[in-house]
């Protein structure tokens, strides 16, 4: 990415900052995603994260990655929504649209996201809490560096380690359980 | 060695020393628990390392530009009227003020004044009353006083009873209501 396009937004330019929106969507979408498990929520939070980058230009240091400092915001918010979920708090805007199409009638947006593969990667780390999820994700699908992880969440490089070794406890557990359930049923 | 370090050794997913990577090796190669936690934690790595990348739906640039034009409108609203609350606050700060300065009658002085000879009257009117009384409960004879004090006591005991009617009734209307 060409730093003159981030100078541009910073200075105000509202087509440069579209340009920035164009290239790094997947990354914050696909982050969103892993992290919520459903296409709308995930488009939500990736709105609102680069809204908030919108908001916040000014304040990001040029020394920094951008993509990481987009990476931040992303996993913050979805850190956040899912607390409030648990916690049984929703904003007003954030109740979902009553749907009214038919769940049964296929629908092809659907039908990508919902494949096994992907539902199988979503149980699996389902079971982390929100920051422990987003440590995961950032270190084996975006090959960030702990030091990155420590900067992305604002935590301590060994905070991150220890939540990285938690995490990959559960992760094993959570394969073996699922081993031993075919055993069971058996029975 | 014992069980415990290998096992964190595992779950730690950090490369080892030459040494410790063959010891790790023998561990595994006798330990059935440790060897099912590497094979384990590898494919659920594996399955995370693996997943392919969801793309931004199509239009995500469009209705990003199509909201932050809206959102854009709404926070210019939204800085209005916290301007035009902060302007009017201050217009009536600085009128105030210039009442204060300008007009010598209302002068702060004049205001503190006011009020002390206002509370310094009420303190009168208290005194006045208390005396009064007491003048009437000295001088008067029993009959009269006996009257006085059937005429006030009705008039309280009628003014609490009132009081209470209405509130059973509040009372009653909110039960009402709830029910
Ligand atoms: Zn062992």
């Amino acid at each position: 990415m060409d730093p003159q396009w981030i100078e541009k937004a910073r200075h105000g330019d509202d087509e440069a900052f579209t340009m920035l929106v164009t290239t790094y969507q997947t990354p914050v979408y696909n982050l969103c995603f892993r992290m919520l498990g459903e296409a709308t929520a995930a488009e939500d939070a990736a709105q609102e994260t680069f809204w908030r980058a919108y908001q916040n230009l000014k304040r990001y240091d040029p020394q920094r990655s951008f993509a990481t400092w987009l990476l931040s915001i992303a996993a913050h918010y979805c850190i956040d929504q899912q607390r409030k979920q648990k916690m049984g708090l929703f904003e007003l805007d954030e109740f979902p649209d009553f749907d009214l199409a038919d769940p049964d009638i296929p629908n092809p947006e659907n039908e990508v996201i919902t494949n096994s593969e992907d539902e199988a990667l979503h149980r699996l780390i389902n079971q982390l809490n929100p920051p422990d999820r987003a440590a995961v994700i950032l270190k084996y699908w975006y090959g960030c560096t702990e030091e990155e992880i420590s900067q992305i969440l604002s935590l301590t490089v060994s905070a991150v380690k220890s939540r990285l070794h938690r995490a990959r406890r559960q992760l094993a557990e959570t394969i073996m359980a699922d081993q031993l359930l075919p055993v069971k049923e058996g029975q | 060695m014992d069980h415990q370090t290998y096992k964190s050794w595992i779950l730690n997913d950090e490369l080892l020393s030459g040494e410790d990577e063959t010891q790790l090796e023998e561990h595994l190669a006798e330990c059935r628990e440790c060897a099912e936690l590497k094979a384990n934690l590898y494919t659920a790595l594996q399955m995370v390392r693996s997943a392919p990348q969801i793309a931004a739906p199509p239009d995500f640039t469009q209705r990003f530009t199509a909201s932050l034009a809206a959102r854009k409108r709404e926070e210019e609203k939204r800085q209005a009227r916290a301007l035009t609350l902060a302007l009017s606050s201050s217009a009536l700060v600085i009128a105030f003020g210039a009442i204060l300065i300008f007009l010598p009658e209302i002068s702060l002085i004049s205001l503190a004044t006011g009020c002390v000879s206002t509370l310094l009257r009420i303190f009168e009117i208290v005194q006045a009353t208390a005396s009064f009384v007491s003048g009437f409960v000295k001088n008067a004879n029993p009959s009269s006083l006996v009257t006085v004090f059937v005429v006030v006591g009705g008039w309280i005991v009628l003014a609490s009873l009132t009081l209470a009617l209405s509130v059973w009734k509040l009372a009653i209307k909110k039960v009402g209501i709830n029910s």
